[in-house]
């Protein structure tokens, strides 16, 4: 149970310790932490994988995701009440002593304030975590992000591609998808927690106007302090906020003295809340500089941002101290540099301290992870004092999954606020049932359902279910199977909505990424879902978000990826291996901020969309022997894109895409065999869908909206 | 020469980096320090005020007042209540770099 998340592989294996034939952090396929100018595909595909169909590996396994266990928590002594404020409070030396007084009272005041709302966050905090353990924390949540840069010169005003790199660094560690966990010692390795937190530059501001979730102020301020916290406020020579409700603000510029960064634990002033770094700890690229030059800064103060203490629980170096965490070993004072294992402190031999935690004071290159005790905390955190910023962290997802499996008929299945699935059909005449009603069919689904259809009698409804396995029902022309409301368990832990495929009649293919963050396969073969039983074939790779799939022929699958750096990747089956190879990937580049959507509008040929950090739409292609515009080039098709874009090709000559944009209307553009229309950079309004936006949760007795009339 | 006290008179944050065979290093705020998580500090005021500078749980230093006096040329007694009594022997001092070693207060 204890490495149920981690480690559905089932045989030992960390995502770290994923078979490597080249002996380097990208041959596998997908680097993490994306470098300055990504060389493209020539060194990631070249990864021999095993000869043959690799349909042997180890399968995904059903776990108990998500229990992270607990119970150790009984010891969690008091404290939290008396914290001093940290990144918010402590008056700096003042200049003029008789203006001391008055100041010093303020911050008492604030103080006492501050330490009562200390005290209601680590009460409401133990309440979430002893309370309701298996339906704590349901999905991977994204929360929104501004950097705000603040800089005296060029060099401060670092580079978005930096920005970006850092924003990598953050999904690759709350997701447990760094490349280097596999470093974590032996003893630790059953430790390692997933956050299931993702994070994302904004691409709505606060005035509800389309944003990069990058603010660049200049600045005549020479280096910030935080004892007066002022990079946090324009008056002070920083930069103001963004609803802190709303966003998780990280300042970038000097800070004084060789701090490399700090941060504001949940409960303090709003106006000053969030997280701030120096510039040359920031990101991976441009100036960071070693031996901080790994991004961890950040993974590091946004810990405590989501509510976790040093790991060491800031007693100076005695053992009296507490993180508030079950799991992680007493420990004395802080560790440095890059210690080597065992470091022995307070009675916690033979494994001594968790120095490499992300939460202890060593380089970038030391540490690798989080426990799931502090995952459990920042969760619990997530669910109280910051549940504000999940109300906006919701990406706006597809209506609802159509398929059409003949000539006028229509199949809507959707996933209704009872978390059951519901469908409504058109045979062309009107919509089924009458009236207002929906089928319902039962299940307790965690997201939406994917459908596919392989001929006119027959629907495959794939879908997610609370225990992050894959539940299955199909349609067979005259009878829902195995019933109605039933299901049919594939197993798996998922951490991605199956996507489902069928390439020829009485097959599918349905993939998933695991847990592992890994890319999973389990395909119908007409006779019996292979891999069988609850096990899936492993497709490598470490993913952001959903995968796409498309068959563009019977014996030719393409599946695409956003890796862990943002960019794209490819792999495909040429109808007898998977290609490059079995865990392989192709490089597409890019900097992707929705899932890729994916068509094939003829037997060689594939149109990839995926959105950009500027919320525009973008768009590559393959023509059946090169992709275009380059390799790693897009399309900029333009618009602001505040969810996943879809697609639809009816016919060879023809595309039809769909986004939703910061207004809540629909927005189309359209291929017609020639050119984008309206023009290349814009798309129609088809306005917004009946009923309260497309962000909304879904009700089954909602119209059905736009999108599905329209993309038929 | 300025007496210890006079000299004392700032804020001086520990450089770790260059402690020594028990001696605690301090270079004053506004030092090129190398880069770190985090760097405890120590703070003496003209008036007697002496503020701790402890790392904080969310890295910045928290502060910690208290009372400090010095003899001209000998030890200096710190008190906060956090911390206690201590002493501390001022092994150097420079208008750029303190070094001292702590003890704590007998009896």
């Amino acid at each position: 149970m204890a490495n149920g998340v981690m480690n559905p592989m089932g045989d030992g294996n960390l995502p770290g310790g994923r078979p490597d034939p080249m002996g380097t952090p990208g041959a596998v396929g997908m680097p993490v932490v994306a470098t300055s100018g990504a060389t493209g595909p020539s060194g990631m595909n070249a990864a021999p994988g095993p000869s043959g169909d690799g349909r042997t590996g180890g399968g995904m396994r059903p776990g108990t995701a998500g229990t992270t266990g607990m119970a150790g928590m009984a010891g969690m002594a008091g404290g939290g009440g008396g914290t001093a404020p940290t990144g918010n409070g402590a008056p700096g030396p003042p200049r003029h002593w008789c203006a001391t007084m008055p100041v010093h009272r303020r911050l008492l005041n604030q103080n006492q304030d501050y330490a009562r709302a200390r005290g209601a966050i680590e009460n409401s905090t133990r309440l979430a975590m002893s309370g309701r353990a298996g339906t704590r924390f349901p999905d991977v949540v994204r929360i929104p992000v501004v950097v705000h840069v603040v800089y005296q010169d060029d060099r401060q005003n670092i580079s978005d591609e930096q920005i970006h790199s850092q924003l990598a660094v953050l999904n690759a560690d709350y997701r447990a998808a760094n490349s280097d966990v596999g470093a974590v010692p032996a003893p630790f390795r059953d430790l390692v927690g997933d956050a299931q937190i993702e994070f994302h530059l904004a691409t709505t501001g606060p005035d509800g106007r389309p944003t990069t979730g990058i603010t660049r102020t200049p600045t005549s301020v020479a280096q910030f302090s935080p004892d007066d916290d002022g990079i946090k406020s324009a008056a002070t020579g920083g930069a103001d906020p963004w609803p802190a409700a709303r966003y998780l603000n990280l300042w970038v510029g000097q800070l004084r003295d060789g701090l490399l960064g700090y941060a504001q634990f949940p409960g303090g002033p709003p106006q000053t809340d969030g997280v701030v770094i120096t510039y040359t700890a920031f990101g991976t690229l441009g100036t960071a500089a070693a031996p901080f030059n790994l991004g961890r800064t950040a993974t590091h103060e946004v810990g405590h941002y989501l509510n976790l203490f040093h790991i060491w629980g800031d007693d100076g170096t005695g053992c009296g101290g507490t993180d508030e965490v079950g799991d992680t070993p007493n420990q004395a004072g802080p560790n440095h540099g890059k210690p080597s294992f065992p470091s022995v402190s307070c009675d916690n031999a033979p494994s001594g301290d968790l120095f490499v935690n992300y939460m202890d004071y060593v380089d970038d290159a030391a540490m690798f992870m989080f426990t799931k005790g502090q995952v459990a905390r920042m969760q619990a955190c997530l669910q109280t004092a910051r549940s504000s910023l999940l109300a906006t962290a919701a990406t706006p997802q597809p209506a609802a999954p159509v398929v059409s499996r003949g000539a006028g008929r229509i199949d809507v299945v959707r996933r209704g606020a009872d978390s059951a699935l519901h469908r409504r059909w058109s045979d062309g005449t009107g919509w089924q049932p009458s009236g207002a009603q929906w089928e319902h069919l039962g299940g307790v689904c965690l997201g939406d359902p994917r459908v596919a259809t392989w001929g006119p009698g027959r629907l495959d409804v794939l879908v997610r279910g609370f225990d992050r396995a894959v539940y299955h029902k199909w349609w067979d022309g005259t009878a829902w199977r195995p019933s109605v409301t039933g299901y049919d368990h594939l197993g798996g832990i998922c951490a991605s909505e199956p996507q489902v495929v069928s390439r020829a009649p009485n097959r599918l293919d349905v993939f998933v990424v695991g847990a592992d963050s890994a890319l999973h396969h389990k395909w119908w073969d007409g006779g019996q879902w292979c891999p069988t039983g609850p096990d899936w074939d492993h497709l490598g790779g470490i993913c952001v978000g959903q995968p796409a799939a498309v068959a563009a022929s019977m014996n030719r699958l393409d599946v695409f990826v956003v890796g862990a750096d943002s960019a794209l990747y490819h792999k495909w089956w040429d109808g007898t291996a998977w290609r490059p190879s079995a865990t392989g990937y192709d490089y597409l580049g890019g900097v992707c901020t929705s899932s890729p959507q994916v068509v094939a509008r003829g037997p060689s040929r594939l149109d990839v969309f995926v959105t950009g950090p500027d919320a525009a739409l973008y768009h590559k292609w393959w023509d059946g022997t090169a992709w275009w515009p380059t390799t790693t080039g897009y399309q900029r098709l333009g618009g602001v894109c505040t969810g996943d874009p879809e697609v639809v090709a009816c016919g060879p000559d023809r595309l039809d895409v769909f986004v939703t944009g910061p207004d809540s209307a629909l927005h189309h553009k359209w291929w017609d065999g020639v050119r984008w229309l309206p023009s290349p950079l814009e798309y129609e309004s088809l306005g917004v869908p009946l009923g309260p936006g497309p962000a909304a949760q879904p009700s089954p007795t909602q119209p059905v909206p736009a999108l599905v009339t329209t993309a038929t | 020469m300025p007496d210890t006290p006079d000299r004392l008179s700032r804020r001086w944050l520990h450089s770790f980096e260059e402690d020594h065979e028990g001696v605690q290093v301090y270079r004053p705020s506004g030092h090129p320090f190398p880069p770190a998580r985090g760097r405890d500090g120590i703070e003496f005021r003209p008036d007697g005020t002496f503020i701790d500078l402890p790392i904080g749980r969310g890295d910045a230093n928290e502060a910690r007042p208290g009372r400090w006096h010095g003899e001209p040329q000998g030890p200096v007694h710190v008190h906060t209540e956090a911390a206690g009594r201590r002493v501390m022997d001022v092994v150097r001092l420079e208008p750029d770099r303190l070094e001292v070693r702590w003890r704590e207060e007998a009896g």
